[in-house]
C-alpha cells in the first residue's frame, strides 16, 4: 500500500472525523479508499471527511468516496465531506457528485449538522 | 492550416507514481503559453485522466510500460497527445456514461470529454491508442 497521503483519525463515539492531506489520484487513492472502508462499518454512524489540505483530486478519488458512501448508506451510517479546495470543489461539481455528498464549508458546520439531526 | 509554435515530448513509464510529474509539466508549460488558471486545471485533469486510463486499460496497471506524450502549444489552442503500445481501447467503451447512475467507476472519460474542447481517438492507429486533447484558448488571452 502506498502510504503518500497523510491521514489522521479522530475517534469519538459513533463519529469519525479522517483529515487527509496530499494530492489524490491513481496512485494514492487506493490508500484512501481502504481507510474510508475500513471504517465504514456498524460501530461508525457518521464519518466527516475533512478535504481542506488536499489540493488535487481526480475520478480515482471520487470513486473511492463514492465507494464509502454507498457501503455506510448500507447500514445507515452517513458520510459527510468538509472544507473542500476550489479544484476539489470543481471535479464534484463537474461529476455532479455535489448533489450526492453533504459537504459542508467547514469541520465546525458538518459537526454542527450532526447534533442538529441527532435532536 | 494552423501555425506551428512549440513541441515538448515526454515519455513516462504507465507508473500511477508519474501523474504527478506529468500534472506539474502540463501545469508550467500552459502558464508557459499563456492559458489561464482555470484552462490550465481543466487541462491538466484531462490528461491526468487519459494517463490513467492508459495505465488502468491499455496496460492493465502494469507500471513498466512507456506513455509518449506531446504537447503542442499553438497560438489559440494547446494540444496533448498521448500513445501507448498497449491493448487496444474499444471506441464504444470510450463514451462517457450517465452521471445519474451513482457509482464509483466511469467519471474518469466524462471529466476528460468535459475538460477538454475536444477528445480525438485515433482508430487508425495500430500498435496500442493514440489520443489527442486539444484546449482552445479563450479569446483576449494571448
Amino acid at each position: 500500500m502506498n502510504e503518500v497521503l497523510d491521514i489522521q483519525i479522530e475517534r469519538n463515539g459513533p463519529i469519525a472525523i479522517v483529515r487527509v492531506a496530499g494530492e489524490v489520484d491513481l496512485y494514492s487513492s487506493p490508500q484512501l479508499r481502504k481507510v474510508l472502508l475500513d471504517l465504514a462499518g456498524e460501530t461508525t454512524r457518521y464519518l466527516i471527511l475533512d478535504l481542506e489540505k488536499v489540493t488535487y483530486m481526480d475520478s480515482s478519488g471520487l470513486a473511492s468516496l463514492v465507494e464509502g458512501l454507498q457501503r455506510m448508506e448500507k447500514y445507515g451510517g452517513r458520510l459527510l465531506l468538509c472544507s473542500l479546495q476550489e479544484m476539489v470543489q470543481n471535479v464534484f461539481e463537474l461529476s455532479r457528485l455535489d448533489t450526492v455528498f453533504p459537504i459542508f464549508e467547514d469541520l465546525e458546520t458538518a459537526q454542527s449538522s450532526l447534533s442538529a439531526s441527532d435532536e | 492550416m494552423d501555425t506551428f509554435k512549440e513541441e515538448i515530448q515526454l515519455t513516462i513509464p504507465s507508473d500511477a507514481r508519474y501523474l504527478r510529474i506529468l500534472r506539474s509539466t502540463l501545469e508550467s508549460l500552459a502558464v508557459l503559453f499563456n492559458f489561464d488558471e482555470t484552462d490550465i486545471r481543466d487541462i491538466t485533469l484531462a490528461a491526468n485522466e487519459a494517463c490513467s486510463n492508459i495505465i488502468r486499460h491499455a496496460y492493465s496497471n502494469r507500471n513498466d510500460r512507456p506513455i509518449f506524450v506531446t504537447i503542442r502549444g499553438f497560438p489559440d489552442h494547446l494540444t496533448i497527445e498521448l500513445v501507448d503500445h498497449g491493448k487496444p481501447l474499444d471506441p464504444a467503451k470510450l463514451q462517457a456514461r450517465q452521471l445519474t447512475d451513482v457509482r464509483p467507476g466511469g467519471l474518469g472519460l466524462h471529466l476528460i470529454h468535459t475538460l477538454a474542447d475536444e477528445v480525438i481517438y485515433d482508430t487508425e492507429f495500430e500498435d496500442g491508442n493514440r489520443i489527442v486533447l486539444i484546449k482552445r484558448r479563450k479569446s483576449g488571452h494571448e
